[in-house]
């Protein structure tokens, strides 16, 4: 697609998500919330496996760390939900900076294995926070989890799906612009060329340590903002959310969407979660139906959904060309 | 000036490399011959920062070489190709291009989210660098298609445009003619002196004696990771040691 054209479909995209979703009632819209919560932690996946071709099994740690980090700020720090979002992200791309060192020298099934025991520990230790017997016993809320104040603008609570749906609408839109931003630069072409060949990355000057440690940062920043924006949406923040099935359902979002690209994350977030919510409403062999797509999705989605769309509207025209050739 | 002197080094008790010395000029072609397994890939690794030697000393234009990482040697322009070329295979030619000029823009990722003038800037310069050295090569046509689906001769011109893009002023060629046809070599052969036209000083490894007799004004030859001669291409030719070791019959 042409840039123009992609401009294009995106803000009819945009028009639809902002004026359909009042019509859509409560529920829909809530889940229309968490496709784009998702949808944020997603595009984070993709730089990191899509353009940096390193598999992490632990997304869902860096959403917890997003999650619990927004909470604790915003209900230990009195710090308001606006600026929760940025120190979330903050602390996420702190996290990522921390798991991006220690796993410079993983690779493949290695790192994949590294990344998804940060992913099981994390919320290990959540739970047991109280037996550890250091600081509050009841730092993380114990049982309960943590209930994050709603947020508002002024007067103006965010109490319902629909206005949160706003919320979430803009913070994806920003999430996007700065991803394609970051992914066009000279820095994403590094990263790139790291996935590719290491020897040709390095021997062009790619400080390719560097661009691997910062893209668990940008990865780690992306699950932070999602992980404080889900903290809002669920309501009562507990680590059973963050489990290693999210962990995959990430993966699946990217590798559905299709690895390399922005648009794709977004996608492949809103086609799972729209698959589980249609699943949910069907009878018990929901997790067999789930496989079977998933299965058939991998097979015959090369690319994901938007390869697979940009490779029809490629041949098309091609075809155009030939007849006026 | 590129300097080499004493350069030793084994591989698990193989000597791969005894007592090599030799100089090279900017603005010439050196040649280094030898027969398989006489050392020059070893050679090469070594000065581009991928083998650390055992012994001695390689200094170009006074600044040593050795023990420093491909990376920042990359940065002061020593530019290496690859037997088997390692370009990013899923990205477009363009793409391979500009990572030749990677050695000459920053990249870090804060400069990536503001983008602020500077960037913008270096943008442009990184474009019409890859634009330059697509026409040099005259793959203009090529730009968009992934480096994946271009065929072999196509493959080595989009190596070559993007060890242009870097603007080296050290430049090593690891068999650039290989697999290519006599149309091909004699386009490659054309950019190699063009670049050393430029300044450049280059080491070329070959095996195709004709390229290497036409392009080289100095010869480096290699045999058992010894230098057994060197000089000018007639006088290594008439050299009775190299027409044993390795030009044979052909000689």
């Amino acid at each position: 697609m042409t840039a123009t054209r992609r401009n294009a479909a995106g803000l009819v995209v945009l028009a639809l998500a902002v004026l359909v979703p009042p019509a859509l009632g409560e529920y829909r819209t809530y889940v229309l919330c968490l496709m784009a919560i998702y949808a944020i932690g997603s595009i984070g996946l993709t730089v990191l496996v899509g353009h940096g071709g390193m598999i992490s099994l632990g997304h869902a740690g860096l959403v917890c760390v997003g999650a619990y980090g927004a909470s604790l700020l915003m209900i230990r720090a009195d710090v308001s939900f606006w600026l929760a979002l940025p120190l979330a992200t903050a602390i996420g791309m702190l996290v990522g900076l921390a798991l991006g060192y220690p796993f410079l020298k993983l690779d493949g099934p290695y790192l994949a294995i590294a990344t998804f025991g940060f992913a099981v520990a994390l919320p290990e230790v959540i739970n047991r926070w109280s037996a550890f017997g250091v600081g509050d016993p009841a730092l993380f809320g114990g049982a309960l989890g943590l209930n994050p104040p709603s947020p508002a603008i002024g007067s103006l609570i965010i109490n319902t799906s629909l206005r949160f749906w706003y919320v979430c609408l803009a913070v994806l839109v920003v999430a996007v612009l700065l991803a394609r931003r970051i992914l066009s630069s000279r820095w994403g072409q590094d990263l790139r060329a790291y996935r590719q060949s290491p020897p040709a990355a390095s021997a062009y000057g790619v400080r390719t340590r560097r661009v691997r440690v910062w893209s668990f940062a940008v990865a780690g920043g992306y699950a932070g903002l999602c992980g404080a924006l889900l903290a809002h949406h669920l309501g009562a923040v507990g680590t059973s959310s963050f489990s290693l099935t999210l962990s995959i359902t990430f993966l699946m979002m990217v590798v559905i969407g299709g690895v390399e690209s922005v648009a794709g994350a977004v996608v492949g977030a809103v086609a799972v979660v729209a698959l589980q919510e249609w699943l949910t409403g069907q009878t018990s062999n929901l997790q067999l139906w789930y496989g079977v797509a998933l299965l058939l999705a991998v097979m015959f989605l090369r690319g994901g959904v938007v390869g697979m769309v940009q490779a029809r509207l490629r041949r098309l025209r091609h075809r155009d060309e030939a007849e006026h050739a | 000036m590129l300097e080499v002197s004493g350069l030793a080094h084994s591989f698990g008790g193989v000597r791969a490399l005894q007592e090599v010395s030799f100089r090279a000029q900017p603005g010439e072609v050196t040649g280094v011959i030898g027969p398989n397994g006489a050392g020059k890939s070893t050679l090469l690794s070594c000065l581009s920062g991928w083998v650390k030697p055992d012994l001695g000393a390689a200094t170009f234009n006074g600044d040593q070489l050795l023990g420093q990482a491909p990376t920042d040697l990359a940065a002061r322009g020593v530019i290496r190709t690859f037997q088997n070329l390692e370009l990013l295979e899923e990205s477009s030619v363009a793409e391979n291009i500009a990572l030749g000029t990677r050695r000459t823009a920053s990249a870090g990722l804060l400069a990536a989210i503001v983008r602020g003038s500077a960037v913008r800037a270096q943008e442009r310069r990184q474009r019409d660098t890859v634009t330059g050295a697509a026409e040099r090569l005259g793959i203009t046509t090529l730009l968009d298609v992934p480096a994946g689906e271009l065929s072999y001769g196509q493959r080595k011109q989009v190596e070559m445009a993007r060890a242009w893009a870097a603007m080296p002023q050290l430049l090593l060629l690891d068999e650039p003619a290989a697999g290519l046809d006599d149309r091909e070599r004699r386009a490659l052969a054309h950019v190699i002196r063009q670049m050393a036209d430029d300044g450049a000083t280059v080491l070329l490894i070959e095996h195709d004696i004709d390229m290497v007799m036409s392009l080289c004004s100095h010869l480096v030859v290699l045999d058992f990771g010894s230098v057994i001669s060197s000089g000018s291409p007639a006088d290594v030719r008439r050299d009775p040691r190299v027409v044993q070791a390795y030009l044979g019959g052909a000689a």
